[in-house]
């Protein structure tokens, strides 16, 4: 082996010493201990590099995410359900569901943008079912204003104005919930004091059965939710923190 | 160990010298945490299988590494402009502890010699100097040869250095005024 090639081997070898028992720079060392050139070219580089990679180890992270991160694969993990063979089983339910509804579309040309009966009298459960199937967020983000923009721009429901309480807590992201019905939902996820907590919005209050309240607390499969009204829109704070919890939220 | 363990092991132990190796390659603060972000989460989604730390931390540096490298093609194709963030003139600059090469080494020099490196060069050696990384686990995160990787680590190091020196030739130096006698 001569001194070049010696060289370039040295040059992946780490200064922090991790490399010390890999056999394939036992050569090249071992040349670098006979030959005093190619030794103080390997020092000079060792301490070089030792200097470099000190400056690039010690630049600051900002704003660290990991908290947000955590809660956000907490968030996914209803995710396992959808694992081999639930996946395939839920694409032909949804295949099925899919063809049922081009027909109905077919014969029936109304569009339905709008919160349709039977999700209004259904709503508790449908809530807590959309909670529960929650999956990896779409669109993970920390910024309020930064969701409502991708939703806009993805034609999902987007929130005119939050609840006040809200806009203090970092979210964690949104997601687009499907609907077999037609109906666009959207969620922000949010995380307080350790539970998290789902701003679910459906555009089309108006269709709302008459009579339905402003206001409501609703209850199901242990997700407590909250409902209200706020012009065209509807919505909702679902979580599984106490009703008491959640009513700080949304004064 | 549960998939929460083992996800809040991941995070703990990775998450700044990712966010790190993304900034080397976005030098965007921002960018470099959803790149970070996204790659914690496609692990989530579909690097479960890989319980074997080491394998998952290749892993996750080859998703920033491919992620950045769709960016920057996406990007070539739909150019725009961005307010960008400054990040040299929030980044503080640090000093080497040693300094025993006579250069004077400070944080600024350094990431400002990065930017100016050739990109096939700059990746693999940022993930060389964080020291986390073997040259082979280089190798496969770059998905190139082996003997690629060394031989790029040679001509890295030795473009960073020209570049270097090029550079703190160029900064003004300050010398006091003679007192007259």
């Amino acid at each position: 082996m001569n001194n070049e090639t010696a060289k370039e081997i040295l040059s992946a070898y780490r200064p922090n010493g991790q490399d010390a028992t890999d056999p394939s720079f036992r050569e090249a060392l071992e040349q670098a201990e006979r030959d005093p050139e190619l030794r103080a070219w390997f020092e000079r580089e060792r301490q070089r590099d030792q200097a470099i990679a000190s400056l690039i180890g010690q630049h600051p992270v900002h704003g660290n995410n990991k908290q947000a991160l955590l809660a956000m694969v907490k968030v996914a993990q209803p995710l396992r359900l959808k694992t081999f063979p639930w996946r395939w089983l839920a694409l032909a339910a949804c295949a099925v569901f899919g063809f049922g509804l081009i027909g109905l579309r077919y014969f029936n040309s109304s569009p339905s943008p709008t919160v349709p009966m039977s999700v209004a009298s259904g709503l508790p459960t449908r809530l807590a079912g959309w909670a529960d199937g929650i999956s990896t967020l779409d669109h993970p983000s920390t910024n309020v204003a930064e969701i409502q923009a991708w939703l806009k721009n993805t034609g999902a429901p987007s929130p005119v104005t939050l609840p006040k309480s809200l806009a203090d807590i970092p979210p964690l992201g949104c997601e687009r919930i499907p609907t077999t019905d037609g109906v666009a939902v959207s969620v922000i996820c949010f995380m307080d004091q350790g539970h998290l907590v789902h701003l679910f919005v459906l555009n089309g209050a108006a269709n709302l059965p008459q009579g339905y309240p402003d206001h409501s607390w609703v209850s199901a499969h242990g997700w407590n939710s909250y409902v209200w009204k706020d012009g065209n829109q509807v919505f909702a704070l679902v979580s599984k923190a106490s009703p008491k919890d959640l009513t700080g939220l949304v004064t | 160990m549960t998939f929460d363990e083992h996800f809040k092991e991941l995070v703990d132990r990775w998450y700044e010298p990712l966010c790190r190796f993304a900034y080397s390659l976005s030098r965007n603060d921002s960018e470099a945490k959803d790149l970070t972000q996204n790659a914690f989460l496609k692990w989530a989604r579909q690097g479960r299988g890989l319980r074997d730390s080491a394998r998952a931390k290749t892993w996750l540096f080859s998703v920033v590494n491919n992620e950045f490298l769709d960016q920057v093609r996406h990007r070539s194709r739909h150019p725009c402009t961005e307010l960008s963030e400054d990040n040299s003139a929030t980044s503080p600059s640090i000093r080497a502890n040693n300094d025993p090469v006579g250069q004077d080494l400070d944080s600024k020099l350094v990431w400002s010699a990065l930017d100016r490196l050739e990109e096939r060069f700059r990746a693999p050696l940022v993930l060389f100097y964080l020291q986390d990384h073997s040259y082979r686990e280089i190798a496969e995160i770059m998905d190139v040869p082996i003997g690629t990787v060394m031989s790029r680590l040679r001509r890295a190091k030795d473009q960073l250095r020209e570049i270097m020196d090029r550079n703190s030739s160029e900064k003004p130096k300050i010398t006091p005024f003679e007192k007259e006698a």
